[in-house]
């Protein structure tokens, strides 16, 4: 219609073409070669003296079971880091920027990053804008900016605050104020779905066909049934826990076989498998013997539960602790059989610990996250050998992601 | 020590029927209720737990594997009895006092409340810690303390929020922690 309208008025459509197609070719140009840093005028030929040397910019290499991601909110600063690391070599592979406290989750072939971030116009002030941003892991490059409603729960980071689907379609943000909800993103479209309304509830334990489960104040279970316009279905399942269960704030949840595993502030560790058909719990589990509680053996820190799926094995962050100690670091992990609660071995770490993590290969690496000296240190699994550590990382390093499969 | 008083009891009692049985703001508004004669309203969930390790790098006798040991001579200290369940900075090291927020920050209207014990009248008092906003992290003076410190999911009592719920123009970002007393609690 435009067209039709320029070729009456001026009676040259050949040269409105051309000229149309210049504008088009110096876009495409713009868009091929980004608007570079302005160089100062004042600089001589030295300072851009063709190098002998080629320079280039590296590329991560893709991501295996032994990848593992340090995430560091850098004490609830405006700012934070997540640090990919090669952990089969020890070796740092960059760094993502984020912004306050950020939800960071890997998609399941590990070849995305998403990280939902606040951030404010003027530092700490001014317009709050909340995003989601998707990453390439290899460019470590934003691939995806999708915008969200300003309520995403501003708290210190905790894995399954915020959580992808189990087809990696869609992704889920808790909201605490005004009032209860989840923010819903479609991640084929890049845009924002809804915020869907549930009851006082918390994190997003996802589950296939389109199901994702929630935990509530009085120890239910919400299970919620979504499409893709975000109309909910919801149904509450039983209690997990008992109400005098305290249970630490970052459980333990694999987004491919949906097995959930969480333990109390005294080491009795409830497990559950979250499906489309149903919540399945499983008989609790006592981590720690009646003379090892006589001796106040307790779970403490973070990041304090991981598991191996392959080997059914639970790894508790744990040590002699008074009570009401539950976020102090520990100094070892004790493993035990994840259905017959069997010790099956205790890893002195010599190093106190914040967060722990466990690849899901054949010969596993046990992860540590020593949140003082901002230094990472890798075990082997199986033997408890010391292995390797990373130092350096961050301001305060807190959190661990490793791939799910 | 009194640590765990007929009022902390009281408070946990209420505490857990009231959340059994109502949703959260209907819950917060029956603690609320229930400390009458105070402007503590509303009792709403605070924040910190994140700022730990700021807490543990910049922190003076914070809280340990030993548990709780508190004092009374020292507010800028993380052992001091009013700071049982802080996870933060305290604003005294960085411009303000124990109930008063640096220059140029805001403060948020609603506050976590926990019950600490002070050594030196060996009474129990309610404590409201508020956040003061709308700047950096201070990050002098950070502690980590978990008397009574309850999951997310009970988070009228848990302090890794960032509760700057109600500070002006919706500055939800975290500076210090300020450590008011409510009342006795005994």
């Amino acid at each position: 219609m435009k067209r039709s309208n320029s070729q009456t008025k001026t009676g040259r459509p050949s040269v409105m073409r051309r000229f149309a197609g210049h504008l088009a070719a110096a876009a495409v140009l713009t868009a091929a070669q980004p608007a570079l840093a302005e160089m100062p005028a004042t600089l001589d030929g030295l300072a851009t003296t063709p190098l002998h040397d080629k320079v280039t910019i590296d590329t991560a290499p893709p991501s295996d079971s032994k990848r593992v991601y340090v995430v560091d909110p850098g004490h609830f600063n405006m700012t934070s880091v997540i640090f990919p690391v090669d952990g089969k070599n020890n070796k740092l592979l960059g760094m993502v920027d984020a912004t306050k406290l950020p939800n960071a989750m890997i998609t399941s072939d590990g070849k995305r990053m998403v990280v939902a971030n606040t951030m404010y116009s003027r530092v700490a002030r001014g317009k709050r804008d909340d995003y989601v941003e998707v990453l390439d892991m290899e460019t470590l490059n934003p691939v995806a900016d999708i915008d969200i409603p300003e309520g995403r729960f501003l708290i210190q980071v905790l894995d399954k605050m915020a959580s992808l689907s189990t087809d990696d379609k869609h992704m889920f943000f808790y909201q605490f104020a005004p009032t209860p909800g989840v923010g819903m993103v479609d991640l084929q479209k890049n845009s924002f779905v809804k915020m869907l309304d549930v009851p006082d509830c918390y994190y997003v334990f996802p589950a296939p066909k389109q199901n994702f489960y929630m935990h509530c104040r009085d120890g239910s279970m919400l299970q919620v049934t979504y499409d893709d316009k975000g109309n909910t279905k919801q149904k509450t399942h039983k209690p997990i826990r008992g109400e005098k269960d305290f249970m630490m704030n970052n459980p333990y949840y694999s987004t491919s076989n949906n097995r959930l595993v969480w333990p109390n502030y005294e080491g009795r560790v409830f497990q559950a498998k979250l499906t489309a058909s149903g919540a399945e719990y499983m008989k609790p589990i006592e981590i720690f013997s009646d003379k090892e509680k006589a001796e106040n053996w307790r779970p403490g820190g973070w990041q304090p539960v991981a598991y191996h799926k392959d080997r059914n094995e639970i790894y508790l962050l744990a040590d002699q602790r008074a009570k009401w100690t539950h976020k102090t670091p520990s100094r070892f992990v004790v493993v035990a059989d994840a259905t017959t609660g069997k010790r099956l071995r205790k890893i002195e770490m010599k190093h106190d610990i914040d967060a722990i993590a466990v690849s899901q290969d054949k010969e596993p690496h046990l992860y540590a996250l020593d949140t003082i000296a901002k230094t990472m240190h890798t075990f082997d699994a199986k033997t408890g050998k010391h292995v390797a550590s990373l130092d350096e990382l961050g301001k305060a390093p807190i959190m661990l992601i490793v791939a799910d499969k | 020590m009194k640590k765990n008083s007929g009022f902390d009891s009281t408070i946990e009692k209420l505490a857990r029927g009231t959340a059994s049985k109502t949703g959260r703001r209907s819950f917060i508004g029956k603690v609320g209720g229930f400390l009458a004669g105070t402007a503590l309203l509303p009792l709403l969930p605070v924040d910190r737990r994140g700022r730990l390790n700021q807490a543990h790098a910049a922190s003076v006798n914070s809280m340990t594997r030993e548990g709780w040991k508190p004092q009374d001579k020292d507010p800028k200290s993380c052992d001091y009895w009013r700071h049982c369940a802080i996870d933060g900075n305290v604003c005294d090291c960085c411009g303000g006092t124990l109930t008063s927020c640096p220059p140029g920050t805001t403060v948020a209207s609603a506050s976590w409340v926990a019950s600490c014990y002070n050594p030196g009248d060996g009474m129990n008092y309610l404590i409201a810690y508020r956040d003061c906003c709308g700047k950096q992290t201070c990050g002098r003076c950070g502690c980590v303390n978990t008397e009574g410190e309850l999951p997310v999911y009970r988070p009228e009592l848990n302090n890794d929020i960032v509760w700057c719920f109600g500070a002006e123009d919706d500055n939800m970002t975290y500076h210090c922690t300020i450590s008011p007393v409510v009342g006795k609690a005994t």
